[in-house]
């Protein structure tokens, strides 16, 4: 079947297998590698990417679901995304990366839907990323870092 | 930087890496615990690919493809390849196996009353052994003797990259590229299996997303892919689902010990014996003996106890082979003894804190297990008590404290090549990061040494070509192995400026081309005293606090510090409460996904209280290590904690009570 | 980890739904989010030969409330968390819906997907029956109105016929009403152990005008127990009125010892999540 996505700004039109899953997508047809698989039960979250903003898992999302809808990746350009990644390495948010890509689409999320994140709400937030080796500590001090940076930057704005 | 090409989604793991014509591999895997294969028809099987796969010889070696029979559920019985991801996993319908279902043995108990699973073995003990001083208790100095059985269950390493491997076999060499903490091991591996001579094969390197001991491992589908490679004249790529993950990934820990300590009523233990037994799986691998050496030499850690002597047993059951899991033997011997000495101090009615000082030691010693240890305990341990106003604090809330060594696996040494050219330093050890961040100590420490921008500076990607030897990353070793090669290979580049120049500057070194290798030999493994206190209060999982006070040496960087103890920590934490994989009676896992298999989500988190003394070690880089230090010290101390609360004595890991830390979602 | 192969359709309109269900009947399945269906496809538990992916249909998303909520079944239940009007109109449901699963989840779950999955585990099934929700079922011969306490058959299975597609979700009881949800699940996973949806309104007395009941994984399906809220009726709540409520609602469990723990710890902790729960919901009014 023809499907249309956007991706990161850009259209893709490709002619697909019904049954390929958005993270197949982005991964083997779009060579988008940034997007990782972790598991094959929706738990770990290595392959959360936003779908019209909200984000979702990639290896639970048929491609066919998302034709016709706008998608964002680790390998966007968005300056928010910037500012978040940078976080990541100033708090030393990762050790060996492979949730990486997922816990900062999913904190693009949390900083874009919420005015006021505290700890508690990262947290809550965060329950669908897995990471087995920073024990999520430095992971939240990097959304917090964020947070107070975005905010900082649209203060500044104001 | 390294950080900046995993945040932008620019880390090259394996499944990253495509080749054309590559094939991908699915696997046919036994859906029993215990059967004969009657039949087996299509696929790459046995039939073609007949070969075993542990690195030392043993008649109970795991053939690669399952031959006349599969003895635990996901064994590799035929493996099926396409051009496309998907239609491999169609063809795993392709192959027809007929099975006959056989008895199974899913316990370490079970497979000590049942028959054997091996036709000509007696029973399931595949091996046994003796360690320490055989004693008769009439000889020795005691009024109290108290017993206990203890069981540490199975874990599942479940890093967040599972395994995967890509084997790309061209002009006459094996080109190998896989998720791994060893390419050297692994490339020994191969070659010994499949009978390759050295320059038949390269090893390479590539990122790997998270390893804790696993990846230190070879496993049937690398060879699989390797022989598959060959045959087609194509890249094979596997890559491992989470599902195989739980099912057919070597699991840690699952050890039982029965075990007795002889002790004066003044609380000092004079005798210790009890059998270990170390639930192996199906077949026999290597990391067998790691574990259960481990779980039996290091049994009296800290504590000096003239007479010791255990029995190890190595137990076949129908389940997926024993590996490595972060500690590999030593957390369960830690606490084994420190489950024990708290039994012993409340039959005592002694405090927990005074009963191991008046065990601890003064001096280094060897124990009569075997284990060298290199530093006196008591005044680690006595230290820590003040630090935390251990006895004012254990009145306000449930401590649980343990006291421990940590087994650095520096021996037999590391290698590292250094090369300087375009202005840029690039390392390259011969011992591979699995997802630890070593690069942020190899800039911390070679920006000091060589005087330039950390930024110059990155850890390259090796491979066993660029570096004939290399050791790997377990153990806590690369603190000091990879730390010191480190400083050691750094100096002969800087003596190298020295010579051609007559002096050393940055620019006489970033101006022009360098390239060093060096082994840095040490042909013992360190060690170092260190010691965990827990509390909790069992109503809610986040009031855990975990204080820690570790003797590091000097540190490297404290970033990879912190790292290492928060994410050691959480791990201690599921290791205790929740992780393990669940078998029922007839040997089929019922641990179905990732979290089913208990690993913690980010709103579990404890508090940490973090002291970390220096006192340096005898290695170029002064350092000790940390790496396993969390899981071996926090476990036992937690269970203290929540056993003052419930009043039940822990002697089962994961201790999963469900009424523990009320779950009721707020 | 990747399905196999199937046909795929994306009506945007329910005739056109209702065509292809006609014509492929039990060969065919409905997408909502896909979060129950597609893990269970990745992993090739089930095969289906036609998808109908419902997500284009427009009629099928909407929140409304004139005297009763209305919710179409293609809502996100991430949605339904957050929704003011749910928010504002019936506490149990939005507290429920938040504490499904994770927010990437709940981002594609959807409420109907939930419902009509009727895994027993899924959590709005015992919520609808608390709330006596009335679903609006719709097929090619027309629509008909079933009760959520004659819907939920058993283990996967609904009173939803192969042709059969849920439209609507009508929920009367929010006036004057409050609820919870009392989710207790395993450290490590979000599915429910088990799980009791409590929804309750008082007369001026102060005793109990009206209560409803939903049990989440504690028998085969979801289960309402009616005997529970009967008794409750006309009752001021206290430790004794609580405790003999437990021992009714005890006849309509069926808890066995599992992975999770005994039967005897399991009904321990029911007990003490019940009692407090209704103590908790009735102190709030």
């Amino acid at each position: 079947m023809m499907v249309n996505i956007n991706v990161n700004g850009r259209e893709y039109k490709k002619d697909i297998e019904p049954r390929m899953l958005l993270v197949s997508f982005l991964r083997d047809e779009l060579n988008l590698t940034g997007t990782h698989i972790g598991c094959d039960t929706s738990n770990c979250g290595a392959c959360t990417v936003l779908m019209d903003g909200k984000s979702v898992k990639s290896c639970t999302v048929l491609a066919a679901q998302a034709n016709n809808h706008e998608i964002t990746t680790i390998e966007s350009s968005d300056p928010k995304l910037d500012v978040i990644k940078q976080s990541f390495v100033e708090e030393n948010g990762l050790q060996c990366g492979f949730c990486t890509p997922g816990m900062i689409m999913q904190t693009f999320y949390i900083l874009e839907n919420s005015e006021d994140a505290d700890e508690e709400y990262i947290k809550k937030n965060l329950r669908g990323n897995l990471c087995r080796c920073t024990g999520y500590k430095s992971i939240i001090d990097s959304v917090k870092k964020a947070e107070e940076k975005v905010k900082g930057e649209i203060n500044v704005s104001k | 930087m390294y950080l900046n090409r995993f945040v932008n989604g620019e880390g090259k793991y394996v499944d990253d890496i495509k080749f054309d014509n590559m094939l991908y591999m699915s696997i046919v895997r036994s859906p029993y615990a215990h059967a004969k294969i009657k039949k087996v028809k299509g696929g790459l099987n046995s039939s073609e690919l007949k070969a075993y796969y542990a690195g030392m010889d043993h008649a109970m070696r795991e053939p690669v493809l399952a031959i006349d029979e599969v003895s635990y559920v996901g064994q590799c019985v035929a493996a099926v390849f396409s051009e496309n991801r998907y239609e491999s996993e169609d063809l795993l319908n392709s192959v027809e196996v007929d099975y006959e279902p056989l008895d199974a043995v899913s316990s370490i108990d079970d497979a000590l009353k049942k028959p054997a699973i091996h036709d000509g073995m007696k029973d399931n003990i595949l091996d046994t052994e003796d360690v320490g001083n055989k004693f008769n208790e009439k000889d020795i100095d005691y009024d109290i003797k108290v017993s206990d059985t203890l069981f540490m269950d199975r874990i599942s390493a479940n890093p967040i990259e599972t395994r995967g491997i890509i084997a790309d076999y061209k002009d006459n060499v094996l080109h190998i590229y896989a998720s791994s903490q060893s390419i050297h091991r692994l490339k020994g591996g191969i070659m010994k299996t499949l009978n390759l001579k050295d320059d038949e094969i390269v090893v390479h390197h590539v990122d790997t997303g998270g390893a804790f001991g696993l990846k230190a491992l070879i496993f049937p589908e690398y060879i699989i892919a390797a022989y598959a490679s060959m045959k087609y004249k194509k890249p094979v790529k596997w890559i491992e689902t989470r599902s195989e993950h739980l099912q057919a990934a070597h699991a840690g820990r699952g050890i039982k010990a029965d075990i007795t300590l002889y002790a004066r009523k003044d609380g000092k233990i004079n005798g210790l014996d009890g059998t270990v037994y170390l639930d192996t799986g199906a077949y026999f691998t290597d990391d067998d003996l790691v574990d259960l050496g481990n779980a039996m030499h290091e049994v009296t850690g800290p504590y000096f106890i003239e007479n010791a002597h255990l029995t190890g047993k190595y137990v076949l059951t129908n389940k997926a082979l024993n590996g490595y899991y972060r500690g590999a033997g030593k957390p369960e011997a830690s606490r084994i003894m420190e489950r024990m000495i708290d039994l012993l101090a409340d039959k005592l009615k002694m405090d927990i804190a005074d009963i191991r000082i008046k065990n601890a030691t003064e001096k280094p010693f060897k124990s009569p297990l075997g284990f060298d240890i290199n530093y006196p305990t008591k005044p680690l341990l006595e230290a820590a008590l003040k630090h935390f106003d251990y006895y004012n604090l254990s009145k306000k809330e449930k401590l649980g404290i343990s006291l421990f060594i940590l087994d650095e696996d520096t021996a037999p040494g590391e290698s590292c090549r250094i090369t300087v050219k375009d202005g840029k330093v690039k390392v390259y050890f011969g011992g591979d990061v699995s997802g630890q961040g070593h690069e942020l100590f190899v800039q911390e420490m070679l920006s000091e040494e060589f005087n330039i921008d950390k930024d110059l500076i990155s850890l390259d990607y090796d491979d066993t070509d660029t570096l004939k030897d290399g050791t790997g990353t377990w153990g806590s070793r690369s603190a000091i192995t990879h730390g010191s090669v480190l400083m050691k290979t750094a100096e002969i580049i800087k003596n190298d400026v020295i010579k051609k120049f007559g002096k050393y500057d940055k620019d006489l070194l970033l101006d022009n081309e360098f390239n060093e290798y060096y082994y840095y030999k040490i042909d013992y493994n360190a060690n170092s005293v260190n010691f965990n206190m827990v509390s909790c209060d069992v109503n809610d999982m986040n009031s855990i606090k975990i204080y820690t006070y570790y003797d590091l040496g000097k540190i490297l960087n404290l970033k990879n510090v912190l790292g290492s103890i928060h994410g050691g920590g959480l791990q201690a934490l599921g290791e205790t409460l929740s992780e393990t994989l669940r078998y029922d009676e007839d040997g089929q896992l019922i641990t179905n996904n990732i979290a089913d298999a208990g690993l913690l989500t980010a709103d579990k988190i404890p508090q940490y209280n973090i002291k970390i003394v220096e006192n340096n070690s005898e290695f170029p880089d002064k350092a000790k290590g940390i790496g396993e230090s969390t899981m071996i010290g926090i476990p036992s101390a937690l269970a203290r904690s929540i056993e003052l609360q419930t009043g039940k004595r822990v002697t089962k890991f994961p201790i999963d009570d469900l009424s523990l830390f009320n779950k009721c979602m707020e | 980890m990747y399905p196999d192969k199937f046909e795929y359709f994306a009506p945007d309109n329910i005739e056109g739904l209702e065509e292809l269900l006609d014509k492929y009947k039990d060969d065919s399945k409905i997408l909502a989010g896909g979060h129950s269906l597609i893990p269970l496809l990745k992993l090739r538990l089930t095969s289906i030969p036609y998808i109908i992916d419902i997500s284009n249909i427009k009629a099928l998303s909407f929140v409304d409330y004139n005297n009763a909520l209305e919710i179409g079944p293609m809502v996100r239940t991430g949605e339904v968390a957050s929704n003011k009007i749910i928010g504002d109109k019936c506490k149990l449901l939005a507290d429920a819906a938040s504490k499904i699963a994770d927010p990437q989840v709940r981002n594609m779950g959807t409420v109907g997907g939930d419902i009509c999955e009727a895994d027993p585990r899924n959590d709005l099934p015992a919520v609808m029956l608390a709330l006596n929700a009335e679903f609006e079922v719709t097929n090619s011969m027309g629509k008909r109105t079933v009760k959520a306490e004659d819907f939920f058959k058993d283990a996967y299975t609904t009173a939803l016929e192969s042709n059969d597609i849920l439209t609507r979700i009508v929920i009367k009881n929010t006036e004057n009403y409050y609820g919870k949800y009392y989710k207790y699940t395993t450290l490590s996973s979000d599915f429910a152990v088990f799980a009791i949806a409590i929804n309750m309104s008082l007369n001026d007395n102060k005793t109990v005008k009206d209560i409803g009941i939903g049990l989440t994984n504690l028998n085969s399906t979801a289960v309402k127990p009616v005997e529970v809220e009967n008794y409750l009726k006309n009752k001021k709540i206290d430790d004794r009125v609580a405790g003999e409520a437990f021992n009714l609602l005890l006849k309509s469990c069926d808890i066995e010892d599992d992975v999770n723990g005994t039967e005897k710890n399991k009904e321990k902790i029911l007990k003490n999540i019940f009692i407090n729960g209704l103590k908790e919901i009735y102190e709030v009014l």
